[in-house]
């Protein structure tokens, strides 16, 4: 069965490529001049910026960093908020399931069925240009997930501790918040360590919608093709991402050990 | 010892602790001190274009009108899009894991050599080892739309762009994934192999993969399912796919349609993470 | 004066098998009792009756004189939190500290703010408590130290601590020894016996190791949900325990 999968995976993937009129000569027609002034571009990233020769960059790049990191920040910590209740009633360990499990579930699957860019748009066509609403567009989606992965880990953790402690006479919702909880807390602290990450990536993006975050600068600086400064920002992006990743890594690897 | 002395000595995880009020504290800042009011979202201002809005987006309720404005091909090519990226990164992220893998890439993959490996043949396959690991990190921190902008402003808007810039993100991360379980894998079958004298693919391809099958089959799910949310967004950069259309509407300023094509594009993605969980149980259960 | 428990002619009865039938036992307070059986015996079954776990299907189960069915959500909270028991597996949170996990035993008696409490800011006099508790069974200096890092043995007697912060008036021990070690089994078991003499507590372990039981004074014999014998271990010879387990 699992190699059926695999194998009809890979024909779905010819398909798609044949809707799509995917042509890999169309690959070789790029326009190999702009191509090359990008790469060769990537050694010299600029250091003041390229319209004026007049500006130092490194400010504005921690500017737009710093902007980068609050907005995840905040995003993940209303996220973070607003998840609690949710993971709550959607577990049905800690809900006893029935007809509030179902909605509840069912609200954060809507929540997550909008990708933060939309919900951005939507916020902007909707009360425009203010930065709370960056903020709430990445914890909506956000909360969605986390309330499901939260929930899922906390039904699934082993349940014997709180069994032992209703033995002692605890009612099931205290033995379920100070047994499963503490024994699921390195799981939830892991993935919602991943989610920070993606919520960093999600704050860049919004830049390109007018948001000061990273993705403002590179999108300006692509657009009229200074490429030296471009390249500044993505270096910036990417040390951003692999910090975070490196903090991560070493957070998760000490929840783990005893 | 006295209790005093036993609860000053108490183990203590001071970079877990410092990390955690690291965090905590970042968040207040965050939302302390951001160039943003919540009372903002209530102005005079804010509150006028939320009505105009809320009016604005009122003939969606039309069935007819829903019929005529959705475009169903932007719906099939958001759902190729995303079939041939995951497609793609997951043929590249298996190739790319197996030379991130420390288990794999080893002068002596499982088994010690009679003579210990040349110097060279070690630092070279450390270099390969390195700059594997080093690729999969520089593709896994570009977001897609990052990509997908770099690729469209390189090789104009098509199909192309799109595709890519989700199958080059979505490799980085299943690679790495993927070449975390193979290096977890259990020794025992690859050793025994190698001893016979399989050469790295046969072993790889013989007491490896279907070990490591069901894993990779259950990333590439969740993968495919965010490469779905990912095809929908990235056409706001030009390319046919479901955001194209909401970017077309947004900047016609005919809101309706935008709203009505979200809700379109938020069906797809319980439609696909319907059908995802589907598969995953009908899988388990054979 | 009533018996700490009395079972009354009960049965226990699961769609497909019945785990009791017709067990009249009555165990007066202060008592060591021991259960002996093959697995499948009953003898989990009835400790759980004896906390009020587990409902019987006919019979009654008696704690200090009074039906155990008749009481509420509340008082069976109440009965258990006056009730310790013993798990095979210890059943303790592993990445907690052994002070908490001790603490969290009185949960029944203290409730949502002493559950906060034993977390994060337990009370002095309370951690004074536990580390008594701790050096009684012999592993004071553990603390502070997370669960997991204990051996097997030690986490045993972790369960016992936390069992023993209830200050319960009655011990239930299910199979407190099989994860042990042999050699450690025997201090454990005289351990749970020394404390249950020390508070006047009444005490029932489940053993499958029969010298281990024959140091027990009372034992009462299981198979297959009946009770065989119910006598002081001395008058109990070799063949009564072969016909037990044949």
């Amino acid at each position: 069965m699992r190699r059926a999968t695999w194998v009809t995976g890979a024909l779905a993937t010819l398909l798609a490529a044949l809707w799509l009129r995917l042509d890999p000569r169309d690959l070789l027609a790029a326009k190999p001049d702009l191509l090359w002034d990008f790469i060769t571009a990537a050694p010299r990233p600029a250091l003041v910026d390229e319209a004026t020769g007049e500006i130092f960059l490194p400010p504005l790049v921690l500017e737009a960093a710093w902007a980068t990191v609050t907005f995840a920040a905040a995003g993940m910590g209303l996220a973070v908020l607003v998840a609690a209740p949710l993971t709550v009633l959607a577990s049905t360990r800690f809900s006893g399931g029935g007809w509030t499990c179902t909605a509840v579930r069912t609200l954060i699957a809507g929540m997550r069925s909008v990708h933060e860019l939309l919900w951005a748009i939507l916020f902007l066509a909707a009360i425009g240009l203010t930065q709370a609403s960056a903020v709430i567009a990445i914890a909506i989606p956000f909360a969605g997930t986390l309330a499901k992965v939260f929930s899922e880990l906390l039904d699934e953790a082993p349940v014997e501790a709180a069994n032992a402690l209703q033995a002692g006479g605890a009612s099931e919702l205290q033995s379920l918040v100070f047994a499963v909880i503490p024994q699921a807390m390195p799981d939830l602290a892991s993935y919602g360590l991943y989610r920070f990450e993606c919520a960093l990536r999600s704050s860049a993006v919004l830049g390109f919608f007018g948001f000061p975050t990273l993705g403002y600068a590179l999108s300006s600086s692509a657009d009229s093709a200074h490429f030296h400064e471009l390249w500044t920002y993505l270096y910036a992006l990417f040390l951003l991402v692999w910090i975070a990743d490196r903090w991560s890594w070493a957070v998760r690897r000490r929840l783990v050990r005893a | 010892m006295t209790l005093d002395a036993l609860y000053r000595e108490r183990p203590r995880d001071w970079f877990l602790r410092g990390s955690a009020l690291f965090a905590f504290g970042l968040v207040l800042l965050s939302l302390a001190v951001g160039d943003y009011a919540l009372s903002d979202m209530w102005s005079p201002r804010a509150m006028r274009n939320l009505s105009r809005f809320l009016g604005e987006i009122q003939p969606t309720w039309t069935l007819a009108w829903w019929v005529e404005t959705v475009p169903l091909v932007a719906v099939t090519n958001t759902v190729a899009l995303a079939v041939a990226a995951t497609g793609l990164a997951t043929g590249a992220g298996a190739v790319l894991s197996l030379a991130a893998a420390r288990t794999m890439a080893t002068p002596e993959p499982w088994l010690p050599a009679g003579k210990p490996p040349s110097m060279i043949a070690r630092r070279g396959w450390d270099i390969v080892v390195g700059s594997a690991r080093f690729t999969l990190t520089v593709l896994r921190a570009i977001p897609e739309y990052v990509w997908a902008f770099l690729l469209v402003a390189l090789l104009g808007t098509g199909a192309w762009p799109a595709v890519l810039a989700l199958a080059l993100h979505n490799a980085g991360i299943l690679g790495k994934l993927f070449a975390e379980t193979v290096e977890d894998v259990d020794s025992a079958a690859p050793r025994a192999l190698r001893g016979l004298g399989g050469t790295r693919l046969q072993v790889f391809s013989g007491a490896v993969l279907p070990t490591v099958m069901n894993r990779w089959l259950l990333y590439v799910f969740v993968r495919w399912e965010t490469c779905i949310r990912e095809a929908t967004v990235v056409g706001l950069l030009g390319v046919v796919s479901l955001g194209w259309f909401i970017g077309d509407a947004r900047s016609r300023t005919h809101y309706d349609e935008m709203v009505a094509l979200i809700g379109v594009g938020a069906l797809l993605i319980l439609a696909g993470d319907a059908m995802s969980i589907w598969l995953r149980a009908k899988l388990r259960n054979r | 004066m009533s018996p700490a428990f009395a079972l009354r002619e009960v049965g226990v009865r699961y769609p497909g098998a019945e785990a009791l039938r017709d067990v009249s036992l009555e165990f007066g307070a202060g008592e060591v009792i021991g259960l002996v059986g093959p697995s499948g015996s009953g003898k989990t079954t009835l400790l759980r009756l004896l906390n009020g776990s587990l409902r019987p299907s006919t019979g009654t189960v008696e704690a200090e004189g009074e039906s155990i069915g008749d009481l509420t959500g509340r008082q069976l909270r109440d009965l258990r939190s006056r009730v310790g028991f013993v798990h095979q597996q210890y059943d303790l949170v592993p990445n907690l500290r052994v002070s908490q996990n001790v603490l969290l035993g009185r949960l029944g008696k203290t409730g949502w703010i002493g559950g906060l409490r034993a977390m994060f800011w337990p009370e002095r006099a309370a951690v004074e408590q536990v580390h008594e508790a701790l050096k009684r069974v012999g592993i004071g200096d553990k603390i502070f130290q997370r669960t997991d890092t204990l051996s097997g043995g030690e986490q045993q007697r972790v369960a016992i601590a936390r069992a023993l912060h209830q200050q319960p008036v009655a011990l239930l021990a299910d199979e407190p020894v099989a994860s042990v070690d042999p050699g450690r089994a025997r201090e454990v078991v005289g351990l749970l016996v020394e404390l249950a003499a020390e508070r006047g507590v009444t005490l029932v372990i489940s053993l499958h190791d029969l010298p281990l039981a024959r140091t027990l004074p009372r034992l009462v014999g299981l198979r297959a949900g009946s009770v065989v014998f119910d006598r002081a271990s001395a008058e109990l010879d070799d063949d009564a325990f072969r016909d037990l387990y044949a």
